[in-house]
Parts: structure tokens; C-alpha cells; sequence
């Protein structure tokens, strides 16, 4: 079983994101947030303290932007309810600019292996452009840190700001190598009632096209892969097979709390709730306050309020299996889609030993292949 | 009732002179409804028709006005305003023996106008000017006046000067109506001759015929016989309309009212036929009953193949009251199940496509429409095709004749140029041209309809500003250079995109088409050739080319959920595709490709 750490806070929202996550909250309410989050730790220890932990993942918001302290307390918590002893990678996420050796030393401390670092650009316009608060020295100074104290560093970069060019892009991932095992690359994506988006519908911020980005985005693959970094899921990138086990978790559909305002849980024993062992989807509420006040006045895991919540039909574990599946480089066991692949959508396919995946071109157009083949 | 006492009149007014405002004045000052239950534009009785601020169907009232001391009948006949229902206003027309022919005071007489009140004239009836909108700042009286007489000869002097939104003048005008339109004549112990002026479907009565009573007398019980089939049938009831239907005992010579006699269908009760009593024959109908032709033909097919019955018993409903509109059943590769429906022009099309959607809350695809061609192929047979698909090999053709109009059209001089560029463009046939006075030229050109019926009306109105005005009539056929344009989507024949086209225009058309499918056909997993085609021979060429791009965004923190909503949503999208092959084509590229300026 994995577990998923949920810390919504921020000092300011960046221009794209419609991430579950609160700027500027003041020291009370990050307090009560993380009483709360520490309640529901022990509730859920309660209901699975006998599962064996494989993976942690502490994300946010921006985890790094809290003391020190705090996420060694969690840490504590989450150890004093959980067996932890057979856990193989326990990540953080972090920003530049809140990255401290103090705060990394305690994080290696509290048991954490791996970062991950939300550089995005290496270009400052770039960053401004998006209300990044670091810029490009910033993000290599604390990579360089970062790499000091961990073996195990992710870099994030998105592809598809408005000064990207093809140039950048490639000494970027050149640049990032120098420090990083793992790179999490992603298509910038306008989000319904984001600032940026309403920029673009505007016409006050210039984004390249669609096909742009898809040549920016070979771009990008083709430099990973010569410096090294082997693509094994969509836009997930590893050097020396320092995959990210926990979201690889996802993709092969593990069992994981998610834990804090808005996090997601797929269960498939019995969640306390459904007398039958079965395979549940749900989550909190992403609101804080009806997070923190929905766990303070229950006492167990089961009661915590869910704002969403699906029992799993053969159907819609079918479907899971292959739109995940076919996320990663491995693929899904070809009987999984058999009789489902037209065959003018075979040029997109790849077989080997008995399972099929996505080929590079097939991972661009991921979407329109799997509405065709999931019956939805 | 005696004859004297008797006024049958229509109104004639183009569209927007304000007719069914006028009509309300009257029915409201006769006080044939109480205010109460007035609601303005009281005769368009269908919601389009009030929305539109246009009438469509025909709708009669009966008056009452006493005048110096005594009692009067005032037959209102209410005609639509638009060219595509000429031959309604002309039956309508003929069961008058007079028209208010109603002048914007702010516009002058139009193109419209003018054809009505040739259609009046042919019908022999009195016609009283008048003039509305008086009230309006922009009124021109004086000019308005002169122009009636310059161009229609009509007397204006003392004519009725109106403002119909004010209920200005109307006492005067109902004193002009009496005065000045003649009775109607005709002998009552005749035996009966009714022209049917219009028909409606009741749910309760059947098939109802509108009528003007000519000669004769007609009563519940009488067994009656439409003249052009011979079928006969028993009347159940006579009366009139004030303007709900009012039974009455009988119906005399010069009356005007409905008869209802179990008729099952409207077409039964044909426009322009003449009812006679069956024991007591007419020895001749009344002349001009002509059989309603469709002009515009266009396949409608249901967005959801699965509502095909339900299409099919809307439009069996809609016929019900349209005998006019006419339908077979249609079969295309790409759309399915459908109906091949003919119409009288295109506002009968938009109407009718409209009230399918509206009355019947039904999704619909409809192809580009065509007209009726005569294809005589080389071994002599003829075809009437309305259909291009229906178009043999042209090997087997030996020529093709198309539906030929005389179009009017009249303008203010500047837009001359443009207006003859257009019609040249449209395969226009110059016939003559007149200055009706210092500011209107008349311009009259003889044209193949296929060229009206794609965008002609939008490219008239945007070359002239507006105020360039048409109207048309069928002038027989004409042989022509005619091909048949195919859109080929990734290789397949997409029938439903088949047009017919002159060859001239065939490569200009063709290049328009695929550049239009181009935009609309949404970019997908593979490249997508569109050829437009002629005979096997591809005359233009575009590509879709294949999208790149999907969201690779961050499934982020195990949020699948959201990750199968977006799949749920786009499988959803392609539902409403069509599938040309294995090409997805919205419902609206069928249609887009008459929006096409070529």
C-alpha cells in the first residue's frame, strides 16, 4: 500500500494551476490543517496500521514552503501509525525558492530518500510570465543542494511557455541533467478558471500552438534520451532506473491512502463503509475548512466525509487498467485489449513479450486513441 | 344577409410594412376580440410567424361595422408576404374583390409589393393605397405618394394615411373599405362554386377548407365534390372566423367561411380547387388551381438515427396542415435514415426545419438543397431528379435542364454594379433594366434557381446594404452544362455532400467545399485527404492533417477520476459526429457548405 500526504499551501498561485492548494494562509489555519492531518493519520493507521507500507509521498501545494518541523512531525505521526519499515522510496515535493539545507537535512532526518523539485523553467521570463516566485540561478543553486543531500532528484519542466523555443528547451534538459535522476516533463495545460487561461482567451499572453508544442515536446524527448533518461511513462523521465515507485503505483493501480484536503484513495479491501471486499475510489473534501472540521468531529477513518466516492464495476477496472497501463512504457498484458484495437489505430501500437504499449506516437495522441478502444 | 352589406378584402404590404399590425387595428376597432384578449399580431397564430414578425399561413377575420347607420360584413384575408408562397396569396387574392395594398411611409413601394399587386390586378380587384407609419419621424408622405402613382398608377388622393402602432386613421380607412371596395356579386340559388383559398388540419374536424363562396349556397348536410379530384364528402358544419371558428347555418354567394366535412387529409382540400355540390354539379371550376409544386428539395435526416419514426410522424403531422410540403423516404451512407422533403422555396424549408426542431424537439442534420432537374439520357428516356445522388453516369446522359427564374430586383442606382456582378456571377441571363424614378432601378435577369438557392439573398443583401430588394418567378427550363460535384472524405464518397453545379462554376465550388470541410472537420488520429471530385476526376484537394497533441497534464495525486471524466466527456463529443468512413464529420459540416461565397 502506498500513502499520499496532502499539503495545500502555497505562497502564491502560480498562473496555471488548478491544483488543490491555498495561497497565503495564515500560521493558525496551517496549524489546524495539519492537527487535523495528523488526526487522520491515526484514524487511518487504525483502519490499515497492518498494511505494509511501500511508498510515501508528501506533495502539495508546496510542502517545502512549511518549517521544518512541521514535516518532521508528520513524519513522526505517519511512523507511530504505520509500519514503515519496508518503505523503498519516501518522496517530497519542494520549490526553489523555499529549499534550505536546515530543511533538507531534516527531511533525510525524518526518513525522506527523494526530492522533487518544481524548477518548470529555466528561463526567467518564463517564470515570471507564469508567477513562478524562483528564477534560473535560484532553481540551480538549490538543485545543486538538493543533489548534495539526496541521491534521488526529480525536476519538473513544462513544456509549452510562452518564450520556449526548441533551443531552450534542449539546453534546459541538458542543464538539468547535470543534477537530477529523474524529470517529470508536461504539456502546459490551460485549466478552466485559471488566471492564465483567462489571459489567453484574452488574447494578453502568447502560447505556442498545438503542433508547436508537439515539436518542442520531440524536442524534449530526443535530448532526455541522449542524455540518458529513459521514458517509461508519458511524461515521466528516469536515468540509472530511478523510476518514481510511488506514481508508478498509480499506473499499476496499487492500493494508496491519500490523506489531507482533497487527496484521492483507491482501496480494495473493505474501506470500513462497504461490507464486501471491493474496489473503491474516493476522496476528501478539497475544501480546508470542511476537510479540518469534517475530521475533528469524527473519530474514525471511515467516517471522514468524502466528496467523492465510486464503487468499482469489472467494467470500470477493465478501463483503469488499460488507460493507465498504456500511460507507461510496459504497457498492459495484450489479452487485455484483445479484439479492441482497430486496426487503423495498430500504427500507434508497439508488442513485445506478450504485452503491448504506446509508441511514441501513440503517447501524443493518447487520448484519442483510448476513447476509441475504452468502452465509456 | 345581403350582398351589399358584404367587403372581401386581403391586405398586400411587403414584409415588414406592418400588415398583421394593421389587421390587429381592425380586428381590435370592429371590436371583434375584446382587449382583453388581444394579443398583438393576433392573425400570425404560429409562434415563428410572431417571433419572425412574418406571416406564413394565410388566416382569415370577419368584421362587423356599422357605418352610417348600418351593418356591414368585413372579410379580412391575410396573405403571407413572401415570395416562396405566390401562389397562396394569389388564391387568396381571388376571393377578394378588394386589397388594401399597405405602404411604409418610411420606405416606399418595394419589389415585394409590386408583385402582389400585379397579382391583385390579374385577379381583377379594387385596390385601396394606404399609407402606414405615418407617425414615424422619417415619414415621407408626399414622395410615398408620388411613387404609388408613378409606378403603380393608383389614384392617392385621399387615400387612408395610417400609423397601425397608433391606431391612427383607422376609423377612416374601415369608411374607405366600405366606400371605395365593391361588393361582392353572385347568385345564391347557382349551383355552388367555393374556391378553396386555404386548408388546415383540426384534430377534431379534420381537414377544414377556407373558402369563398362564388356562386351557391352551402349548409351541414350538403354533399359536396372537389372539383379537380371528383371525391365527395359530407359537410358537417359551415361558419366563420372572428377569428376563432364560429359555426353559422349556411354559407350564401359572396360569403366567406370554412367548411368542415370529415376530411382525413389537407391535401384532399387542395389550394385553389373549387368545391361544387355533388347532386347539383358547377359545370366548371373556377380557373387557376394549379397543384402546389415543390421548388427546393433537401434531405433531413435525424441527428440520432434512433428518432427516425419519430421525424417520420412529425412530418406526416406537418403535412397534415402544409399540403404543400412533400417528402419520401431517403437513404444516405453517411446519414443514415432520413427524408428527401420538397418545399415551395427556402423560407418554406427554414420553416418547416424550424417547426420540426421546435414543435417536435427533434435533433436534424439537412444536406444542401438541390432543384428539380430533367435529365434526358441517351436513350431518350426523361428523369426528374431532385436528388443529385439520383444523377445517372453521365455517359448515359445525353442532356441536363434546370428550373429557370425571372428574377426582379430593385435597388437604389448605386448598387447597380454590384447587383449585376452578382447576377452575372450566377449564371444571370440580363433581360432588362428601368429606372422607376430618380432613386429606384428595377433590374430583372433570368437565372438558373439552383444559383438562388445557395446564397444569393445573403450575397444581395450584403452588396447592397440591405436595400436591395428581390422577388421571383418560375420562367420554365433551360438546358445547361450541369455536373456533379463529389466530396470524397479519406477517400470515401461522402453521398450527402453530392451537389449539382454548372461546370464552370464545378472547380470554384469544389476548391470552396474542401476548403470548408477543412475548417469544420475536426483535426484527428490520422491525416484526412477531402477531394472534391467530377466523374472520378479529382478537381480540388485539402488535407486535415493529424492532430499531435492530446492533455498529457499531470494525473495528479492519484486523481483518476477526473482523468475518466475528460474521457467520458470526449467519447461524448463524438456521439454527435457522423462517420464518413472512419472520419468523424460534425452534424454542421453539411450544412456549412452552403455558406461558401464563390
Amino acid at each position: 500500500m502506498e500513502i499520499y500526504i496532502h499539503l495545500p499551501f502555497c505562497k502564491s498561485k502560480c498562473q496555471y494551476c488548478d491544483f488543490n492548494s491555498y495561497a497565503a494562509c495564515d500560521g493558525a489555519t496551517i496549524y489546524s490543517y495539519l492537527a487535523a492531518l495528523c488526526r487522520e493519520i491515526k484514524f487511518a493507521g487504525e483502519q490499515y496500521g497492518g498494511a505494509r507500507i511501500d511508498t510515501v509521498y508528501i506533495g502539495g501545494g508546496t510542502p517545502s514552503m512549511l518549517e521544518a518541523k512541521h514535516i518532521s512531525s508528520i513524519c513522526r505521526v505517519l511512523k507511530e501509525n504505520f509500519d514503515l519499515s519496508g518503505v523503498e522510496e519516501f518522496s517530497i515535493e519542494a520549490n526553489p525558492e523555499s529549499v534550505a539545507e536546515d530543511k533538507l537535512l531534516a527531511y533525510r532526518e525524518a526518513g525522506i530518500d527523494r526530492i522533487s523539485i518544481g524548477v518548470q523553467s529555466l528561463d526567467d521570463r518564463n517564470l515570471r510570465s507564469m508567477g513562478r516566485l524562483h528564477d534560473k540561478d535560484t532553481a540551480l543553486e538549490k538543485l545543486a543542494l538538493a543533489d548534495k543531500y539526496f541521491q534521488n532528484v526529480s525536476s519538473d519542466l513544462i513544456i509549452g511557455l510562452p518564450y520556449d523555443n526548441s533551443q531552450l528547451i534542449k539546453s534546459e534538459i541538458d542543464e538539468l541533467s547535470g543534477y537530477v535522476t529523474h524529470m517529470s516533463v508536461y504539456q502546459l495545460t490551460l485549466e478552466e478558471g485559471t488566471p492564465l487561461k483567462k489571459r489567453a482567451d484574452e488574447g494578453r499572453v502568447w502560447l505556442p500552438s498545438d503542433d508547436e508544442v508537439a515539436d518542442l515536446m520531440d524536442v524534449a524527448i530526443d535530448t532526455l534520451s541522449a542524455d540518458g533518461f529513459e521514458r517509461y511513462e508519458v511524461s515521466n523521465f528516469a536515468k540509472g532506473g530511478k523510476i518514481s515507485k510511488h506514481n508508478m503505483g498509480y499506473w499499476t493501480r496499487e492500493e494508496y491512502l491519500g490523506l489531507g484536503a482533497g487527496a484521492h484513495s483507491l482501496v480494495k479491501t473493505s474501506d470500513g463503509r462497504t461490507p464486501l471486499p471491493a474496489e473503491i475510489r474516493f476522496s476528501h473534501p478539497r475544501d480546508l475548512n470542511a476537510y479540518i472540521g469534517g475530521v475533528n468531529c469524527v473519530d474514525a477513518f471511515d467516517k471522514i466525509p468524502r466528496a467523492e466516492m465510486s464503487v468499482l464495476s469489472k467494467t470500470d477496472i477493465l478501463n483503469e487498467q488499460i488507460m493507465l497501463g498504456l500511460r507507461t512504457a510496459n504497457g498492459v498484458e495484450e489479452e487485455l485489449l484483445f479484439g479492441r484495437i482497430p486496426p487503423e489505430l495498430d500504427e500507434f501500437f508497439a508488442r513485445f513479450d506478450g504485452r503491448i504499449a504506446l509508441n511514441k506516437r501513440g503517447m501524443e495522441v493518447m487520448n484519442g486513441i483510448l476513447v476509441r478502444i475504452l468502452e465509456l | 344577409m345581403s350582398k351589399k352589406h358584404i367587403r372581401n378584402f386581403s391586405i398586400i404590404a411587403h414584409i415588414d410594412h406592418g400588415k398583421s399590425t394593421l389587421a390587429d387595428r381592425l380586428i381590435e376597432r370592429t371590436g371583434t376580440v375584446s382587449a382583453r384578449d388581444m394579443e398583438a399580431q393576433l392573425l400570425d397564430n404560429m409562434d415563428i410567424e410572431r417571433e419572425r414578425g412574418i406571416t406564413i399561413k394565410l388566416q382569415t377575420c370577419r368584421l362587423y361595422y356599422t357605418y352610417k347607420g348600418e351593418e356591414y360584413t368585413l372579410n379580412l384575408i391575410d396573405t403571407p408576404g413572401h415570395v416562396d408562397f405566390t401562389y397562396e396569396v394569389s388564391r387568396s387574392l381571388a376571393a377578394c374583390e378588394g386589397a388594401l395594398l399597405v405602404v411604409d411611409a418610411t420606405q416606399g413601394v418595394e419589389a415585394q409589393t409590386l408583385s402582389n399587386v400585379y397579382l391583385a390586378l390579374e385577379n381583377n380587384l379594387e385596390i385601396l393605397p394606404v399609407i402606414n407609419k405615418i407617425d414615424l419621424a422619417s415619414a415621407d408622405v408626399d414622395a410615398v405618394k408620388l411613387e404609388i402613382e408613378d409606378i403603380i398608377g393608383l389614384d392617392t388622393d385621399g387615400c387612408p394615411l395610417v400609423s397601425a402602432k397608433e391606431g391612427i386613421g383607422i376609423d377612416d380607412l374601415i369608411g374607405q373599405i366600405i366606400d371605395k371596395l365593391p361588393a361582392p356579386e353572385g347568385d345564391d340559388d347557382a349551383p355552388l362554386k367555393a374556391l378553396i383559398f386555404d386548408s388546415f388540419y383540426d384534430n377534431y374536424r379534420g381537414a377544414i377548407s377556407m373558402v369563398r363562396i362564388m356562386d351557391g349556397t352551402v349548409k351541414a348536410g350538403d354533399k359536396i365534390k372537389m372539383m379537380s379530384s371528383g371525391k365527395t364528402f359530407e359537410v358537417v358544419e359551415v361558419g366563420n372566423f372572428s377569428p376563432d371558428m364560429r359555426p353559422a347555418k349556411s354559407l350564401c354567394a359572396g360569403e366567406v367561411g370554412y367548411i368542415a366535412a370529415s376530411i382525413k387529409n389537407v391535401s384532399d382540400t387542395a389550394v385553389g380547387d373549387t368545391i361544387t355540390g355533388a347532386e347539383n354539379p358547377a359545370k366548371e371550376a373556377l380557373p387557376g388551381y394549379k397543384k402546389a409544386t415543390p421548388m427546393v428539395y433537401t434531405g433531413v435526416f435525424p441527428a440520432d438515427g434512433a428518432k427516425y419514426d419519430d421525424l417520420k410522424e412529425a412530418l406526416l403531422k406537418l403535412q397534415l396542415n402544409d399540403a404543400s410540403l412533400s417528402f419520401e423516404p431517403e437513404v444516405s451512407t453517411a446519414l443514415g435514415f432520413g427524408f428527401r422533403c420538397g418545399f415551395l422555396g427556402l423560407l418554406h424549408m427554414e420553416i418547416i426545419e424550424e417547426r420540426l426542431e421546435r414543435e417536435f424537439d427533434l435533433d436534424l442534420i439537412t444536406t444542401a438543397p438541390s432543384v428539380s432537374y430533367i435529365v434526358t439520357k441517351t436513350n431518350g428516356e426523361k428523369l426528374t431528379i431532385d436528388n443529385p445522388t439520383a444523377l445517372p453516369p453521365m455517359t448515359e446522359v445525353a442532356y441536363i435542364e434546370e428550373p429557370v427564374v425571372k428574377a426582379t430586383l430593385y435597388s437604389p442606382p448605386d448598387y447597380v454594379g454590384p447587383i449585376m456582378e452578382l447576377c452575372q456571377g450566377k449564371r444571370g441571363i440580363f433581360v432588362d433594366m428601368s429606372y422607376i424614378d430618380p432613386t429606384r432601378v428595377q433590374i430583372i435577369y433570368r437565372m438558373p434557381l439552383n444559383e438562388i438557392i445557395y446564397d444569393f439573398f445573403d450575397s444581395l443583401k450584403s452588396r447592397t446594404r440591405g436595400y436591395a430588394s428581390l422577388d421571383y418567378e418560375m420562367d420554365g427550363y433551360m438546358k445547361s452544362d450541369l455536373v456533379r460535384l463529389d466530396m470524397m472524405i479519406n477517400g470515401e464518397l461522402c453521398d450527402a455532400l453530392s451537389i449539382i453545379v454548372h461546370k464552370d462554376n464545378a472547380y470554384a465550388r469544389g476548391r470552396g467545399i474542401a476548403e470548408k470541410l477543412k475548417e469544420v472537420i475536426p483535426r484527428q488520429l490520422f491525416e484526412i485527404p477531402i477531394q472534391a471530385t467530377i466523374g472520378g476526376k479529382i478537381i480540388a484537394r485539402e488535407t486535415v492533417k493529424a492532430y499531435r497533441k492530446d492533455v498529457l497534464a499531470k494525473c495528479y495525486g492519484g486523481d483518476i477520476t477526473r482523468k475518466k471524466k475528460l474521457l467520458e466527456k470526449q467519447k461524448e463529443g463524438k456521439k454527435r459526429m457522423r462517420k464518413v468512413g472512419s472520419v468523424e464529420v460534425p452534424s454542421e459540416a453539411f450544412i456549412s457548405i452552403l455558406k461558401i461565397d464563390s
